[in-house]
């Protein structure tokens, strides 16, 4: 066992210090700070390694690297509901705007989005960050999901309506203000 | 339609998609952590206990979440041959069982045991352990193959009461793991199978380091179990903390008084007395 078992350690090794960099954008985007990107980056690669030996000889690993980090935040959303006993309405849009907008249309460009996304359903964010950051396609942000593409369409829809309502960010590509 | 609006419907998908990549550039990426995240996924492994009656069930450890899955059919899927102890001629096909412990509850007798798959060392020794594992109980956890099994420990722990038995954990664990120190994972279910509790019977795993446990019952009362004396022969009846043949961890089994209605249960590892050796 040893001999495979170092062998798939670098294997794994070898993942792990490919992808982090991709990895902790993409959980950035999802949690929006710096500290819970990295336990959401940590804990996602931990739970891939229990399961790499079925994992790393699969065509697309990233795949199910997607999969666990969404359900990961996923789950620590939900937790958070719970502790705070603070339900969002998944279709509080104009509530969750109205009260942040200015501040948003105030912020410094890049934190915009970023505060943006945060004010998204943890769903919403998911499907955004998933279809136009990871640039995957709807059936595969829906495997990533776990949900039907009609849900990521929906939640990928609402999710850009929201970033779309903020003053603040759609100026911000309006007058090139990302363009340095 | 307003400017604003116009402005609003101006943010095509390409300009979120760029929005979205120079905010992902504002995390500082750093050093790619994979020791930690290796050390990391070892612990999540270990803890992977598979447990029967997840509803009536309180599980804990030293850090972390631990996995926790329903066991199919929960029934115990045949018996077992046993084996008596680990020789130079394996004997790959049963299992090593090591008796937890056992007592008598309200007439009905108890015992908790543990049966350990020899660890196959190449293809051929996996494929027996492998057919042998299947037929007693089924799929074995978190493997597909009989390669899957090479190298590693399969156990299944069992609870029997009043003549029933039935599966209540099953892993696969590498046969090189160890835990250390405090290190400690304690499920808590209730002795009667088919029941919602209360969560009398606490199973644990130690480090074989570990000196004792404390069960600490929610009626504030608390059971201490420590190990026997180097060589000494202690009776099943006695809660104690076991070696189980073939288990690279130390096994320990407590039972809350009958009239407890705790709802959790708190263990903690007794620090080794003053100048005391570890063994």
């Amino acid at each position: 066992m040893g001999e495979r078992t170092q062998e798939r350690d670098e294997e794994f090794q070898h993942f792990v210090t490919g992808r982090w960099p991709r990895l902790m954008r993409t959980a950035f985007l999802l949690t929006g700070e710096q500290h819970a990107a990295e336990d959401l980056v940590q804990s996602t690669l931990e739970q891939v390694y229990v399961a790499w030996r079925r994992v790393g000889s699969a065509d697309e690993p990233e795949a199910y690297v997607r999969r666990v980090m969404i359900n990961a935040h996923a789950r620590k959303h939900r937790r958070r509901l719970r502790e705070f006993l603070a339900p969002k309405d998944d279709s509080g849009l104009v509530h969750e705007v109205a009260d942040t907008g200015d501040r948003i249309a105030q912020a410094d460009d890049r934190n915009a989005l970023l505060k943006a996304l945060a004010q998204l359903p943890p769903r919403q964010r998911e499907a955004v960050v998933l279809r136009y950051w990871e640039d995957l396609t709807e059936t595969q942000t829906a495997e990533a999901m776990g949900c039907s593409v009609g849900a990521v369409k929906s939640n990928a829809a609402k999710g850009i309506a929201k970033l779309r309502a903020i003053p603040g960010l759609a100026e911000t590509v309006t007058y090139g203000g990302r363009m340095r | 339609m307003s400017a604003d609006r116009e402005t609003n419907l101006d943010m095509t998908h390409r300009d979120i998609a760029l929005l979205l990549a120079e905010a992902a550039d504002e995390v500082e990426i750093g050093i790619a952590p994979t020791q930690s995240v290796i050390r990391g996924g070892r612990r999540r492994r270990a803890r992977r206990w598979a447990v029967a009656a997840a509803t009536a069930l309180v599980i804990a450890g030293t850090s972390g979440a631990v996995a926790v899955a329903g066991l199919p059919g929960g029934g115990d899927q045949g018996q077992v041959a046993t084996q008596p102890s680990p020789s130079e001629e394996r004997d790959l096909s049963a299992p090593y069982r090591t008796t937890l412990a056992t007592g008598t509850d309200e007439g009905k007798e108890w015992s908790v045991f543990v049966d350990v798959w020899p660890t196959p060392r190449n293809e051929a020794e996996a494929d027996t352990v492998w057919n042998a594992l299947t037929e007693a109980h089924g799929t074995p956890p978190d493997a597909k193959v009989p390669s899957d099994l090479i190298g590693t420990v399969t156990y299944f722990v069992k609870r029997s009461y009043g003549g029933e038995t039935s599966g209540v954990m099953e892993n696969r664990i590498p046969a090189t793991e160890s835990m250390l120190g405090s290190d400690l994972q304690t499920a808590a279910i209730p002795l009667v199978p088919d029941t919602d509790g209360p969560q009398r019977l606490v199973i644990g795993q130690v480090a074989k380091t570990a000196q004792g446990v404390v069960c600490e019952w929610k009626d504030g009362t608390s059971t201490e179990v420590g190990r026997a004396g180097k060589g000494e022969e202690v009776s099943t009846d006695e809660e104690l903390i076991r070696s189980a043949e073939g288990s690279p961890v130390d096994w320990f089994v407590c039972l809350a008084p009958k009239d407890t209605s705790h709802k959790e249960v708190l263990v903690r590892v007794l620090p080794l007395p003053e100048g005391a050796q570890k063994s």
